[in-house]
């Protein structure tokens, strides 16, 4: 048994325990806190599997403000559940153990845990974590090649590259190099894609992002398969608008706000007056740097949201309906998807394809694809805030009447 | 500037995406429905444009590689006959129930959230598009994720909205998430086995790497999907969830979920069923065929009865809106030509006919304010067009000569004989048609043979407003009845090329 797999069996067994222990308690708060327990032993299981992003989603996401967002409905709740009789349901039963059986049923033929033979790593992938796939089929870049840069054994990519090259930007060449000595490219399957056969077809520059995105997560989600994350940053920003659609009550005028309760707290205020600035750099930082490492909008959006929530439970809500007020809020939430889709407009207009970053050159030349995906990380971060502080609002307010 | 036409798989989303999102922008009154109309004009004027470019390409075939990347890892969208008219039909009947929703709307929905109301209404179209018009399996499930979630709010809206709309939509949004989370295991699975999310390169793997048909995975996987997608077509059984939705929606959204939100679920079995996993697996190797056949018999009678025990309309025509789903999934169980190009048929024919004869509940419930049996009652006199529309869209599911039902069952019988012992299967689709005839007698009777109830004020007909955009979908209905020329070839070519394995 490999430490991997120690740590994750451990940290598996934690997760069950939390899991029948948020059903089991009576206390809804207690429940509500476990549910963060519980999403933070899940991201230190995906840390475990070198999964950073989906770590810090889930650290952001579920430990952080869906435990907010539970406490904020339990104000509206009882604090304990009502006892229940035990009464087994047992069509419910049964069909719950079908698709539990189904599921591990399904497992046994699966690829083993961390194999580098298994499809999913060897079919598509290793061009996409050498990011070459703009340019498997042309020379005609928008960029010129580096120097001293073999088009033809670029192109064939068949695994066997193993020399890196000079230009010490050009990190495609060496993640190519390290992928197959450490065996991870399978070059038998790689072999030629006849698919992609049309010259000059797809005319990404060489390395897709000009040496800008060595986070391989980034480039997957906001360029590859970025028409997906804007369709799910809509799915935020529908959460938002139903939301108000549904519970929303007109705001009347005049109305007395309470005062904030904890303004008398000392130590709270000068704490939070202190980090608040803080959050909110770090909150940007992961939005602009989530090329470069674990992070990106949603992240980013979640953590700028919860600086405004901190705010806003300090000082009082009307002190952060005067910062950002409820309108602006509104107004925010759908720009951020309009930030998201406006750049795949633009890329139209340009002459491309629907968010083809490549055609934003011409605003920028050299650093288009940085460009579309810095401002579609923006996008994400500015409605995934927005909708956040949005629900808390919501329920602030409810609490209020 | 653009070319719209080579751009045109993208516009019908994202056209109606943005413009969806600033439609929060355009206020109250009557802006934000004048807004909503002009976009999914737009958008049916796409798909129409679309439709011709796909029947004059040489392949069948339109694709479009979102931002430039090569289809194998980035998004491609992919239209060949069948999706271009899935398209057709939820562009044209999402145009005309938005037409059709104003004075409704206005009627059921407080005027302070008209404006969100059509934003949320508009991404509910884009959703269903989105799905339909892509080629790339989790695609699929990220605008299944909008277009489930804009219809949750949506039914929510309903006019008792404290008494049972709520309900009905957490109801749906439960029993929706489950089967939206078997069908991401199911993708899930399907792309651990593969190494990819194309529908066609999924396919090409499931095809030529030695014993992956075999394997557990992908068994799980097919399992996974089928249940998932029985639920979101709101096959029988798994059906629970629609009556109550249909029957607390606003009359508007009934209309327009009755005709395109369980067509779309029947496109995504298409697509799962014999563009991914090919006829041979699933109706081959699987005994899924045999299921669906049962389920989808099961569902045409049992449906029938309970239909006709109701005295809500609306729920009438929810349980028989899961009936007419059971020919659907018969025709395309019995995987022989004519079966699946009925099915293919009957999801237009009966796009419009129940988007139709729910417009004509919307007017009643505009006039009377109430839906059940009791308030049509010597309605065919005060409301003549409206009832006349209901009872030939009744014709239509009965399956009437010179009706657009009349087609597809004909397809579909002719597939059942056309199957080795299939005759019990065409003996059903007939029980089911007279089950049809009853339930539409009912209301014909109460209609134009009762009087109505004492005590009740006398109604007009119909606004114009309602009665323009149901006889367009009736008529269509009587239209595409005697002349099938279109929807045959469409449902033929759409046919073959399932069988085909991919277009």
């Amino acid at each position: 048994m490999t430490s991997v797999v120690l740590i994750d069996t451990v940290l598996l067994l934690l997760v069950t325990v939390t899991a029948i222990a948020i059903i089991e308690v009576r206390n809804l708060y207690t429940s509500a806190m476990l549910t963060s327990v519980y999403s933070l032993l899940m991201a230190l299981v995906w840390v475990n599997m070198h999964s950073m992003d989906v770590a810090f989603t889930e650290a952001a996401v579920g430990g952080g403000i869906s435990t907010i967002l539970l406490i904020g409905t339990l104000v509206h709740t009882a604090r304990e559940e009502k006892p229940l009789k035990v009464r087994v349901h047992w069509k419910a039963a049964v069909v719950t153990a079908l698709t539990g059986a189904a599921l591990i049923y399904g497992t046994f033929d699966m690829p083993r845990f961390g194999d580098p033979k298994a499809p999913i790593h060897h079919f598509r992938v290793p061009e996409m974590m050498a990011q070459t796939v703009g340019f498997v089929n042309g020379t005609k870049g928008k960029q010129a090649p580096p120097e001293g840069f073999d088009a033809r054994a670029y192109r064939s990519f068949n695994g066997a590259v193993t020399s890196v090259p000079d230009d010490p930007k050009d990190t495609a060449w060496r993640e190519t190099s390290v992928l197959a000595q450490h065996g991870i490219i399978v070059p038998e399957v790689l072999g030629s894609h006849p698919q992609h056969a049309e010259a000059g077809h797809h005319l990404h520059p060489p390395d897709d992002f000009n040496g800008h995105v060595p986070n391989s997560v980034t480039s997957l989600l906001a360029a590859y398969r970025g028409y997906d994350t804007m369709f799910e940053t809509t799915v935020i920003f529908t959460a938002g608008v139903s939301l108000i659609m549904l519970l929303r009550r007109p705001r009347r005028e005049g109305q007395a706000q309470k005062s904030a309760p904890l303004l008398d707290q000392t130590i709270l205020r000068v704490v939070s007056k202190m980090s608040i600035p803080f959050i909110l750099l770090f909150g940007l930082y992961v939005i602009t740097h989530g090329e470069l490492g674990p992070g990106g909008g949603f992240q980013g959006g979640v953590v700028i949201a919860c600086a405004f929530i901190l705010y806003a439970l300090i000082f009082g809500r009307p002190a952060l309906y005067r910062v950002l007020p409820p309108p602006v809020i509104d107004m925010l939430t759908g720009l951020g998807v309009l930030v998201y889709s406006g750049t795949g407009a633009a890329c139209l207009l340009l002459g491309g394809k629907f968010l083809d970053y490549s055609m934003l050159d011409t605003v920028s030349p050299g650093e288009g694809e940085a460009l579309g995906m810095t401002l579609v990380e923006y996008g994400v971060g500015i409605t995934v805030s927005m909708v956040m502080l949005n629900i808390f609002n919501q329920l602030a307010e409810e609490e209020s009447r | 500037m653009v070319d719209v036409q080579a751009h045109l798989p993208v516009l019908i989303v994202t056209v109606p995406l943005i413009g969806g999102i600033l439609t929060i922008a355009t206020g109250r009154g009557w802006k934000p429905w004048a807004w909503a109309t002009f976009l999914t004009g737009t958008v049916f004027y796409f798909t129409i444009r679309l439709m011709m470019q796909v029947l004059a390409s040489k392949t069948g075939m339109v694709s479009y590689e979102l931002g430039n990347w090569p289809r194998q890892w980035g998004i491609e969208y992919r239209v060949d006959a069948l999706n271009a008219f899935i398209l057709l039909i939820v562009g044209g009947v999402g145009f005309i129930t938005t037409i059709y929703a104003k004075l409704s709307v206005e009627k059921e929905i407080p005027a302070d959230r008209v404006n969100f109301f059509y934003a949320v209404w508009v991404l509910a179209i884009t959703g269903l598009l989105g799905i339909t018009v892509t080629g790339d399996a989790f695609n699929v499930y990220v605008l299944l994720e909008i277009s489930s979630l804009t219809v949750y709010a949506l039914i929510a809206m309903g006019k008792d909205m404290h008494r049972g709309a709520l309900t009905a939509s957490l109801r749906y949004l439960i029993l929706g998430s489950v089967g939206a989370s078997f069908i991401l295991l199911g993708i899930g699975y399907l792309m651990m086995i593969t190494g990819t999310l194309n529908m066609q390169d999924m396919h090409d793997r499931l095809m030529s790497v030695p014993g992956i048909l075999e394997s557990r995975t992908v068994l799980v996987a097919f399992a996974f999907l089928l249940a998932g997608l029985g639920m979101k077509m709101a096959m029988f059984p798994l059906h629970m969830w629609l009556p109550r939705a249909y029957t607390y929606a606003p009359s508007a959204v009934s209309a327009l979920l009755a005709a395109t939100a369980t067509k779309v679920g029947v496109y995504m079995a298409f697509r799962f069923l014999f563009t991914i996993f090919g006829v041979g697996f699933s109706f081959g190797m699987m005994p899924s065929g045999l299921v669906l056949l049962l389920c989808a018999s099961a569902g045409i009678l049992v449906t029938g009865v309970t239909a006709i025990r109701q005295t809500n309309l609306k729920r009438m025509l929810a349980y028989s809106s899961v009936g007419q789903l059971g020919y659907i999934v018969l025709g395309f169980a019995l995987a022989n030509l004519h079966g699946i190009a009925g099915s293919v048929a009957h999801i237009f024919n009966h796009a419009v006919m129940k988007g139709g004869m729910f417009m004509a509940l919307g007017a009643v419930v505009y006039r009377t304010g109430r839906c059940d049996i009791r308030s049509v009652r010597g309605l065919g006199k005060q409301m003549p067009l409206t009832l006349a529309a209901f009872t030939v869209g009744g014709l239509g599911l009965i399956g009437f000569p010179l009706t657009a039902g009349f087609i597809s069952k004909w397809y579909l019988v002719q597939g059942c004989l056309e199957r080795p012992g299939g005759w019990p299967l065409a003996a059903v689709v007939l029980i089911g048609s007279l089950l049809a005839v009853v339930y539409t007698w009912r209301v014909v009777e109460a209609a134009y043979f009762q009087e109505p109830d004492p005590g009740t004020p006398p109604v007009e007909e119909a606004p114009l407003m309602m009665l323009i955009p149901m006889w367009t979908l009736i008529g269509a209905s009587i239209y595409f009845g005697i002349n099938a020329t279109f929807t045959g070839h469409i449902a033929l070519t759409a046919a073959r090329s399932l069988l085909g394995g991919a277009p």
